[in-house]
């Protein structure tokens, strides 16, 4: 055992002791506090979770237009045929709109044994440039 | 300012883990350094907040909002960092707890007429600690040890009963209590050591 020489060694004796009740105090918690703790470092925690993946707010707006401009382009490369194709078919609105009209009846009306022949192979064979001839 | 902390402050971690382990190697990495520190430091910090404001749920709340800010500001910091900036947060939590209940008591004592009402005392968190030790004797006199030195520390100014726990029931070294406290490290000294001989007048040469 050391013996005491000065006043630095009793501080420093008396700090020691001070400590030691001091850890002791802290391991006598009770259940009760040491369960709060133990959530609180559990909330604190998640907060680094949160943190990993939070973007700042003024890059927002940019990046939702990035995406949607790169969604777009993506779109357009990827299947510019299909556009075209789109594009030139007959839609389902103008064949309404041919099927409505008193005018396209009447042209069948008017000359039946054409439009007839006009669908026949015979026609095909004969002009194979009409719509419809292959 | 580089901190150097003393060894013993850091029992509870594994040194060769954290010399492997640096924080910013990875972000699971650093959550598991992040929870070994604060589960490491918690106990203490809610004690330290206890004898600072006198209230254990309040300081249960401060402790956790000291944890939050901690991991929210500053987990990227180096690891030797984090203890003096948790304490940082910390001591500055209890300081404006303590300026706005001082302030409650001033406009309660001016509405009152400066008659305390019976039962405004919070109740004593060594007192109402529930103590699971074996052996009833030690466990008795180690609550009585800690029970008169609570009460000689309540009786400090609040920079030598900062700078007396940071230093002594936290182990911080000269340096990271400054930084802790915010202060110089020679203010630090100066009040360490009247603390010391405060406590030491106050509580005798024979305890605990």
């Amino acid at each position: 055992m050391s013996e005491r020489t000065g006043p630095e060694d009793g501080d420093q004796e008396f700090a020691r002791r001070a400590r030691a009740v001091f850890a002791a105090s802290a391991q006598r918690l009770d259940a009760g506090r040491v369960a709060r703790l133990a959530e609180a470092r559990r909330v604190a925690l998640a907060e680094h979770g949160q943190r990993r993946f939070r973007v700042p707010g003024f890059w927002l707006p940019a990046g939702a237009l990035a995406a949607a401009a790169a969604l777009a382009i993506a779109v357009f490369m990827t299947n510019p045929v299909q556009h075209a194709t789109l594009v030139a078919e007959a839609s389902p609105v103008e064949d309404a709109e041919l099927l409505a009209s008193n005018d396209g009846l009447d042209m069948y009306a008017e000359d039946p044994e054409f439009y007839e022949w006009a669908g026949s192979d015979e026609a095909k064979t004969a002009a194979p440039d009409l719509p419809g001839a292959g | 300012m580089s901190v150097t902390l003393p060894a013993e402050s850091w029992t509870s971690l594994p040194q060769a883990g954290l010399a492997a382990i640096g924080p910013r190697e990875g972000t699971l990495d650093q959550a598991r350094e992040l929870d070994r520190f604060l589960k490491d430091v918690e106990r203490r910090a809610l004690r330290i907040a206890e004898i600072g404001v006198h209230d254990a749920d309040e300081a249960h709340d401060i402790v956790q909002e000291a944890m939050i800010q901690l991991v929210r500001r500053y987990s990227a910091r180096p690891v030797e960092e984090w203890k003096p900036l948790f304490y940082r947060i910390l001591k500055n939590r209890i300081h404006d707890f303590q300026r706005r209940r001082a302030v409650r008591s001033r406009v309660i004592a001016w509405w009152t007429g400066g008659v305390r009402e019976e039962g405004d005392e919070t109740p004593d968190p060594i007192e109402s600690a529930e103590a699971p030790d074996a052996d009833p004797g030690t466990r008795l006199e180690s609550e009585q040890a800690m029970a008169s030195l609570e009460r000689a520390l309540k009786r400090l100014p609040a920079r030598q009963q900062q700078a007396f726990m940071l230093r002594t029931f936290e182990g911080l070294d000269v340096a990271a209590t400054a930084q802790a406290m915010g202060c110089s490290e020679g203010s630090v000294k100066t009040h360490y050591f009247r603390a010391v001989q405060a406590l030491r007048g106050e509580l005798g040469e024979h305890w605990p």
